[in-house]
């Protein structure tokens, strides 16, 4: 038991030192907070014209690129999991006596935590400054569902360094997945629009259920994508972080 | 008696190369056990497995006679571990590298405060403890990157290379504080390829080359080794036309090994043949560049067991 | 070999070691490729509609992209996109029509459904939606393509080649042409496979598509040499410039048709390189003289001299001042 506990403050520390260090990285909170924000001003500006006064494109964009902003957690992950400054020093904390899955753990909790914290500061201005919609009372599901996939996107991230064994490598090939993840999932125009073909195509996307979703308990006010939705990320959650544990070998760190 | 820490038979393999090959040594409680050998010889993998970084492929490891499989996280807390490259957060201050790292092996409070304190005050940096490691020179950091390793106060301390490219000031610092740890009876395994730091500080060797144990011993009873040779180096500026049967002739010499233009010689301890070896060049036009004698130093015991120098 | 020789060759093996890069970067390309042969087919951006009830009382229904519906579907649809607009017929023939996206279309879907006339707005060629979406791919992969040198920056390798008789010009020099011929060879070849393997219509001949992405992959190799030396990091330089490449490319239209009445806005985004080459390759693929299209083509190759003019006096400089 006293090891137990013992092992859990440990983990705590070392929660709170990955977390500080996302939060000190000038890059990490301009990636996760003005270049979101920046996005979407540009777009809704840019295609105001298209939409009208019900659904603004600040409507569509602020959600589409809050979804864009979680996907591209996986990169802050990755970053926070093996980047070059912080390798040895995790790889000092796997001679300490706590468990070696809880290295990883923690960069998904701390990053998980520290983009969702970002999405709530984006969340607030937005509604501040563009009036985007969240859903009125349901706006509490969109947030919990968007949380989850920045827990989703966090593991996927962590996942793909153990698998690519290189924060750099993994880094270049999920700025290029997610745009066109992205792009397929219809975040910065109807995709669907190309045809049958590419419609089909777009539900390989994640993104492409989770924005649909989205929208249904928005507009909808229906609630009956959100159980599949978040036990579809959750299940998705728990697999990486299996994938995370098979493909996770102290000896590539060496 | 237990030894505190054993390596029986182990092997490592990558691929087809054995990067160990049979690896048995046995460390006891207040020794400063140092590994010397070449780079590459398979010290650091040996630190690795020790450290539980690394898996093995056959053998097995014990610390005070249990399997350290069975006992992990009872056995990492024992251990300390500098390695060799710089494992600190460049922008987290000195006092806060070593607050984390201690903390993970449990320690909090008052006791934690304490601990980080005397760490950062064996290892000469606690008036720069609110600085960060940015603004160390690398001689400061390596001390850091020690300091992070004994604030829970391990029994036994592994050390791997740690005065790799530093001044000369902070490289007698670290190993001062080495000496220290051992008069407070800490253990200590140190690796490295520089004999000097080995000279100064074992009180037992352990000689690896590619992956094995060529030697073991305390540095008396390994120059016991050379017996009655002393090796002598000559380097010359053109040794095409050197015959080296005719060395034979001078008095004592028992071996000759010639690389390029460089010799190593035998001869037998005693016979003082030195005069007549550098006679033997003049007569022959042979013009010395170089002559070392390598008196008996673990240098000349590294050559004699594997015909190589440490820094070959 | 001499030295230039030598970094050529190095650079070609590390990026060949690399088997992901080349491989997400090919991928990328013929996605690229494919997703303008498919838009093409499928007559671009269509305005889709939903209709519940006859659609034999509608006229004009050919101009739309019209699916039968039995009930009127969510409004989420319509903001996911699904449909541009939904329409009610009722059993006397009046419609009723619901869309999100403005009184304008709004007005022009009714004005088409009661059998009147709207001008057709002009699509994009084949060729130019291909050639936008390589631009914004290639972009996006010449920092990849760069990262060899950021790398060598950090690992002290640069300053080693630097201070050889080779010297820091030809290092920049190797690094960027095995960048292009990197991204150049490959796509060219899988356009070409494209063309002669499948017979896709493409927009532009062979030989003038093989001239004109000289263009873009080296503004992609400029970009990346300036963003690679203006980033202390690799890392840094990969996240800044693909997020820079993403606006820019929103931005300038180089992924669709960007139409925004506000002319200011125009005037800002025109200076873009992105958005004067869209406006050459949609010139030339529309058969126009030469004076037509000289000006932008001009223009970004300017581009491509400032970047690459200011990311060599940038790493310059900083190989100066000791930073490599």
């Amino acid at each position: 038991m006293a090891q137990f506990v013992q092992s859990t403050r440990g983990f705590g520390m070392l929660w709170k030192r990955d977390f500080m260090n996302l939060l000190t990285s000038p890059v990490m909170l301009l990636t996760n907070t003005l270049f979101p924000l920046l996005l979407i001003l540009i777009l809704g500006y840019l295609t105001r014209g298209q939409y009208g006064d019900t659904v603004t494109s600040y409507d569509y964009y602020g959600i589409t690129l809050l979804v864009f902003h979680a996907l591209n957690v996986s990169m802050t992950a990755s970053n926070s999991f093996m980047e070059r400054k912080l390798r040895a020093s995790n790889m000092r904390v796997l001679y300490s006596p706590i468990r070696t899955s809880w290295v990883y753990l923690s960069k998904i909790l701390a990053t998980f935590v520290f983009t969702t914290l970002c999405m709530g500061m984006l969340a607030v201005l937005l509604v501040v400054l563009f009036g985007v919609y969240f859903g009125g009372k349901d706006a509490v599901y969109v947030f919990v569902a968007l949380a989850l996939f920045h827990l989703f996107s966090a593991a996927f991230g962590v996942w793909f360094c153990c698998l690519w064994k290189s924060e750099e490598l993994a880094n270049k090939i999920l700025n290029v997945v997610n745009n066109v993840l992205a792009l397929m999932g219809g975040l910065f125009f109807s995709w669907d629009s190309l045809g049958r073909t590419a419609e089909t195509l777009s539900y390989f996307s994640p993104v492409k259920w989770v924005v649909d979703g989205l929208f249904r308990i928005v507009y909808d006010g229906s609630l009956w994508s959100f159980i599949p939705l978040v036990s579809g990320l959750l299940i998705g959650t728990a697999l990486l972080l299996l994938g995370c544990k098979w493909t996770f070998r102290t000896e590539e760190m060496v | 008696m237990t030894p505190m820490l054993e390596m029986n038979h182990v092997s490592k393999l990558y691929g087809e190369h054995h990067a160990l090959k049979d690896l048995s040594f046995q460390v006891h409680e207040g020794e400063i056990l140092c590994f010397l050998g070449p780079n590459g010889a398979g010290k650091s993998t040996a630190i690795h497995i020790l450290s539980t970084v690394l898996s093995y492929n056959e053998g097995r490891i014990s610390f005070r006679g249990t399997r350290v499989e069975e006992q992990l996280s009872h056995y990492k807390r024992k251990l300390g571990i500098v390695p060799q490259d710089l494992a600190i957060y460049e922008d987290v201050t000195a006092e806060g590298n070593v607050t984390f790292f201690a903390s993970l092996y449990g320690l909090r409070g008052d006791m934690l405060r304490e601990r980080v304190a005397e760490a950062l005050q064996f290892v000469g940096l606690y008036d720069r403890r609110g600085d960060k490691p940015r603004t160390f020179s690398g001689g400061m950091k390596r001390r850091l990157n020690m300091a992070c390793a004994i604030a829970h106060r391990p029994e036994i301390l592994i050390m791997d290379e740690p005065t790799v490219g530093i001044d000369p000031h902070s490289r007698n610092h670290i190993l001062e504080s080495i000496r220290e740890l051992r008069d407070q009876g800490s253990t200590i395994l140190y690796t490295t390829h520089y004999m000097e730091e080995v000279e100064e500080i074992s009180t037992r060797i352990l000689i690896i080359d590619q992956g094995e144990v060529i030697a073991s011993g305390t540095k008396e009873e390994l120059k016991e080794l050379l017996g009655d040779e002393k090796w002598i180096e000559v380097e010359l500026e053109d040794a095409s036309e050197l015959s080296e049967e005719r060395l034979f002739r001078v008095d004592g010499v028992k071996q000759v090994e010639k690389h390029d233009n460089l010799l190593r010689i035998a001869t037998v301890k005693g016979i003082e043949n030195t005069d007549k070896l550098m006679a033997f060049f003049v007569n022959h036009g042979i013009k010395v560049k170089h002559f070392t004698s390598l008196a008996a130093s673990l240098e000349a015991v590294f050559l004699q067991l594997t015909g190589r120098k440490l820094r070959d | 070999m001499n030295a230039f020789g030598c970094l050529m060759r190095l650079n070609m093996q590390r990026m060949a070691s690399r088997k992901a890069y080349l491989l997400v970067t090919y991928v990328m390309i013929v996605l690229a490729i494919a997703g303008a042969v498919l838009l093409a087919n499928y007559g671009g951006m269509k305005v889709k509609l939903a209709v519940v009830g006859a659609l034999d009382r509608l006229s004009g229904l050919e101009r739309f992209q019209v699916e039968s519906v039995n009930d009127a579907p969510p409004v989420s649809s319509l903001v996911r996109q699904k449909y541009d607009g939904i329409i009610t017929v009722q059993v006397d023939g009046a419609f009723e029509v619901l869309t999100i996206k403005g009184e304008k279309l709004e007005a022009e879907i009714r004005e088409v459904l009661a059998g009147g006339t709207i001008p057709d707005e002009p699509q994009r060629g084949i060729g130019t939606t291909m050639m936008g979406f390589l631009l914004m791919i290639l972009l996006l992969q010449g920092v990849m393509f760069l990262t060899l040198f950021g790398e060598d920056r950090e690992s002290g390798t640069l300053r080693r080649t630097a201070l050889s008789p080779a010297g820091l010009k030809a290092y920049l020099g190797a690094q960027c042409l095995v960048a292009f011929l990197m991204l150049y060879v490959p796509t060219v070849v899988i356009i070409c496979a494209a063309r002669l393997g499948f017979g896709l219509e493409l927009g532009y001949s062979l030989p003038a598509i093989a001239m004109l992405l000289i263009v873009p992959v080296l503004l992609a190799v400029g970009f990346a040499l300036f963003v690679m030396a203006a980033c202390r990091s690799s890392d840094n330089a990969v996240m800044t410039g693909g997020a820079l490449t993403v606006l820019t490319c929103l931005l300038s239209g180089t992924v669709y048709a960007v139409t925004n009445e506000q002319t200011w806005w125009k005037y800002i985004t025109q200076w873009l390189p992105q958005t004067q080459w869209m406006s050459v390759v949609g010139k030339l693929e529309q058969g126009l003289a030469i004076s037509q299209w000289i000006g932008p083509l001009s223009y970004v190759l300017a581009w491509v001299a400032a970047f690459m003019i200011a990311g060599w006096a940038v790493c310059a400089r900083r190989y100066r001042a000791g930073h490599y």
